[in-house]
């Protein structure tokens, strides 16, 4: 039963952040933006047969309360109108760039995975005044390029000079082009990933089952393998769903340096030719991706500790 | 055949450059088979320092110098992978904390095969159906560990028991017990002191026995050290030192525990 | 990248929890080499960013097809873009667009963030745990994602960007201010004061503010960080200011096809953005060090 029971309220708890994220994005548009909508969003060069149009799919001449129901009605039926410039339904666009996003997203993951724990675990193995200075400043930069940047030197350096990687595009899902994008996306997360594998790891070093796992022989390396490593993921994974949502975020900058055709430059585009529905579209579904993916990583987690479950902490 | 088990001389632990933090001062003492010491004196006075320090446990930033002569062999001057070998194979431990000292995700069963898996080189099947034995042997029985696989399904005597049966499980010669019935009620107590008191007899097993409770002590010991401020400032036969204390301090314990008792009793009757 | 700071932030929380402002901060901040470095790195550059009207510089706005993407010379430091303006005096400029809005969408997110904060801790029950809630939603939101999609309604501009930023920026200082405002509650001279017939207003600006002043002025530092990283890249993906007004992510989205002709033109901006956001982050880094003492502790 407390299965059932955690599991619920998780979903109820997904539900209710759902229709708030949603509802701000309502808020937004239907309430801040300056006189009409349909004008502001299409801007001043709009014809008014576009505007006309925006303001019917917006519901615009009807009730606010009825806007916002149509509006939500809308968002959970993953309609999202009809796109101007492709004029194509926008769930369907969605839908045929999706899957480049989840792959560069996916990589991203599991570079700053790898990396972040690998990380992580060196500089708690490798303790010294200097080494985690040096770590520091390496994580202080890193968290500090902005990742188009960082795409562009990478793309400069490994494609244009040294020619190791291709420089841009899916490249019929070749791995190899997804080195360079989904590294400099990964990089600023897997210093934090690191940070936060390094605090915990230290901490789960100090408790006394690793004594005790070391007073039956255990080396101090073997110790922290196979005992500290399980207690510590717990917060690793925690922050690894919530990486996602600006993994996703990132992605829409990434793609564009990188010609990657995912949701992120489809977005872009839309931005740029005052496309309202696809572009909202396509960050609703993100939007939707991360909260859906958050809840998920709580329910499994919580069902694989079932410390979690009964509202305990970790390692308590 | 004379050699004691354990042999301990001028053992010094200094934490960090300075000597203001001398631990542990000059330290000495001997341990038979068989035999059970001990080590009794306020919190904060050295004792688990010393327990570490025999096993090769401290952290990195302790400067540890002496000796300490186990199975004829000095410890101290082991390098780590041998200690290893020693830790958990010719010496076990077992501490204050018990539910804390099992890793909490990790099934109790697994963390009771593990030396074996290390110093007997078992596979991981048969090092499990070994340590049900070893956990049968210390009263938890398959069901019990079918329905509570993990130390925080277990109560904290039950988890004692389960540290017991992975110090224990291969048979080493000295078993450190560090304050290990503290956190326990006394019938607990009583039953933890009864398990160790079997295996001791079973095997000849030498205990060092750390402590800051007086009454376990005439229970369980042969002789008694008593540490105060990092040294040893008394040893002798339990009835000696108990009945007759040389050292005011020691008489001060003697004293407070006597005192208690009667309290205790007043309290009771 | 709002977001990473958040994250970044929430797993220093626990060493800040008790929010005591230790005596001494600024002299051990002050013993701290990075805490000085990073100092003087973010306060040289916001004089910069002061003084540009004064500086004898070309106008940023001035194409000059004559002269397009000259690469660095005496008449132009750092060289001219896609349309010959002078890429010195746009880098100088867009310093002005980039802090003003790493400043003010953090202090509106901070000044949100006392009001809210401050409205949960004191009432309590229910308005407290309704107005966590709420922040939880946006906390839940994918920052960056949350601010492109407020740009892409809104429209660029800087009022715009404030905005988008500030608005998914202001429950860490809520959660803050809530967290020190239950601690200090609880603490006897406040209780005290309390009796003695303070007002609330007193006991905030009296004990509230000094106890949070450690942590916020780390989460402040770090907030503007993520709040220049994010105008950059709302700028690149021309969700930002509006053109043709400078600013460093759009001057690189501008030329991102020239890095082998003309790297000047990618380095100078990128460079530009990453040392802005650096300063800011070792700032908080530091800051953070200094109030738990974790360097001292852990390396002894």
């Amino acid at each position: 039963m407390p299965f059932f029971r955690f599991i619920l309220y998780r979903l109820l708890q997904m539900v209710v952040v759902l229709l708030g994220a949603i509802t701000i994005l309502f808020v937004v548009l239907y309430l801040l933006v300056p006189g009409d909508a349909a004008q502001v969003s299409l801007g001043n060069h709009a014809s008014p047969e576009a505007v006309e149009a925006l303001r019917s799919h917006l519901g615009l001449d009807r009730p606010i309360w009825e806007q916002y129901g149509l509006y939500l009605w809308r968002a959970i039926h993953l309609d999202f109108g009809t796109s101007y410039d492709l004029n194509r339904s926008v769930s369907s666009i969605i839908a045929d760039y999706l899957p480049a996003t989840a792959y560069l997203a996916g990589g991203a993951l599991l570079l700053e995975t790898l990396f972040g724990i690998g990380w992580g675990m060196y500089l708690t193995t490798n303790r010294s005044l200097r080494l985690s200075s040096l770590s520091t400043i390496a994580s202080a930069i890193l968290l500090s390029v902005p990742v188009f940047f960082l795409g562009l030197l990478l793309q400069y350096f490994f494609a244009s000079k040294l020619k190791l990687l291709p420089i841009s595009g899916l490249g019929g899902w070749n791995p190899l082009n997804l080195v360079l994008p989904a590294l400099s996306l990964a990089a600023a997360q897997s210093v934090i990933i690191a940070a936060v594998m390094k605090t915990t790891l230290a901490e789960e070093m100090r408790k006394p089952y690793i004594l005790a796992a070391r007073s039956r022989g255990l080396s101090r390396s073997r110790a922290m393998r196979s005992h500290a490593m399980r207690n510590a993921l717990g917060p690793v994974v925690t922050i690894l769903g919530i990486d996602l949502g600006v993994l996703l975020g990132g992605a829409m900058i990434t793609e564009i340096v990188f010609s990657w055709p995912g949701l992120g430059r489809m977005t872009y585009y839309a931005a740029q030719a005052r496309d309202v529905p696809l572009m909202l579209g396509g960050v609703i579904v993100l939007v939707i991706i991360f909260i859906v993916i958050n809840t998920l990583i709580d329910i499994v987690y919580g069902l694989l500790d079932p410390r979690v479950r009964l509202g305990g902490g970790f390692g308590e | 055949m004379s050699e004691p088990l354990l042999k301990i001389n001028n053992l010094n632990v200094v934490y960090g450059a300075s000597a203001q933090s001398h631990v542990v001062k000059d330290v000495s003492f001997a341990l038979d088979a068989g035999e059970t010491i001990a080590i009794i004196g306020e919190s904060g006075t050295g004792k688990t320092t010393l327990a570490l320090a025999v096993a090769g446990l401290l952290d990195r930033n302790a400067h540890v110098d002496g000796q300490v002569i186990f199975d004829r062999e000095d410890l101290l001057a082991l390098p780590e992978e041998a200690m290893c070998k020693v830790r958990g194979g010719g010496i076990g431990m077992i501490f204050q904390d018990p539910r804390g000292s099992l890793d909490p995700s990790m099934k109790v069963v697994d963390q009771v095969a593990e030396p074996l898996r290390l110093h007997q080189g078992m596979k991981k099947k048969e090092a499990r159906r070994q340590a049900r034995h070893l956990l049968e042997a210390v009263s938890i029985s398959d069901e019990v560990i079918a329905v509570a696989p993990h130390a925080y399904q277990l109560s904290g005597g039950l988890c004692q028991r389960v540290m017991m049966a992975a110090a224990l499980a291969c048979n080493p010669k000295l078993l450190i017990a560090d304050e290990p019935t503290s956190s326990l009620d006394l019938t607990l107590q009583a039953q933890i002191i009864e398990l160790l008191r079997e295996r001791q007899k079973a095997s000849g097993l030498g205990v060092i026995f750390i402590t800051h409770d007086l009454a376990l002590v005439a229970k369980i010991a042969d002789r008694i050290m008593v540490m105060h401020n990092g040294a040893i400032v008394e040893q002798g036969s339990v009835e000696a030192v108990i009945d007759n204390p040389a050292n005011p301090y020691t008489a001060g314990l003697v004293s407070a525990w006597t005192g208690g008792r009667e309290g205790e009793g007043i309290a009771t009757a | 990248m709002v977001s990473s700071q958040k994250a970044l932030a929430s797993t220093w929380e626990p060493a800040q929890s008790n929010g005591i402002l230790r005596a001494g901060l600024l002299q051990r901040l002050m013993k701290n080499r990075t805490a000085i470095a990073s100092l003087t790195l973010a306060g040289f550059i916001v004089l910069i960013a002061l003084l540009v009207p004064l500086l004898p510089i070309q106008d940023p706005l001035l194409p000059d097809y004559d002269q397009i993407m000259q690469s660095p010379s005496s008449g132009h430091f750092l060289g001219t873009d896609l349309h010959g303006r002078d890429q010195l005096s746009r880098l100088l400029w867009a310093s002005r667009t980039s802090l003003l809005v790493g400043i003010v969408a953090t202090l509106m997110a901070v000044s949100a963030g006392i009001v809210i904060g401050g409205l949960a801790g004191y009432s309590g029950s229910i308005i407290d745990s309704l107005l966590m809630r709420f922040s939880d939603i946006f906390l839940s939101f994918p920052a960056i994602l949350g601010a492109i999609a407020i740009m892409a309604i809104l429209g660029p501009g800087r009022q715009n960007i404030f905005l988008a930023i500030a608005l998914f920026t202001w429950p860490v200082f809520a959660r803050l201010f809530r967290s020190t405002i239950l601690s200090v509650k609880e603490r006897t001279f406040v209780r005290a004061a309390r009796v003695l017939g303070s007002s609330n207003m007193r006991i905030f600006i009296r004990h509230v503010m000094p106890n949070s002043a450690g942590p916020l002025v780390s989460y402040t530092a770090m907030a503007v960080a993520g709040a220049i990283l994010a105008e950059a890249g709302l700028s690149f993906i021309n969700l930002g200011v509006q053109r043709p007004n400078p600013s460093w992510g759009m001057m690189l989205a501008e030329s991102m096809g020239q890095f082998e002709q003309a790297p000047w033109l990618i380095l100078a901006p990128g460079t530009a953005v990453t040392l802005t956001a650096l300063s800011f982050i070792l700032l908080g880094t530091a800051v953070t060090n200094a109030l738990d003492g974790k360097n001292a502790r852990e390396y002894q």
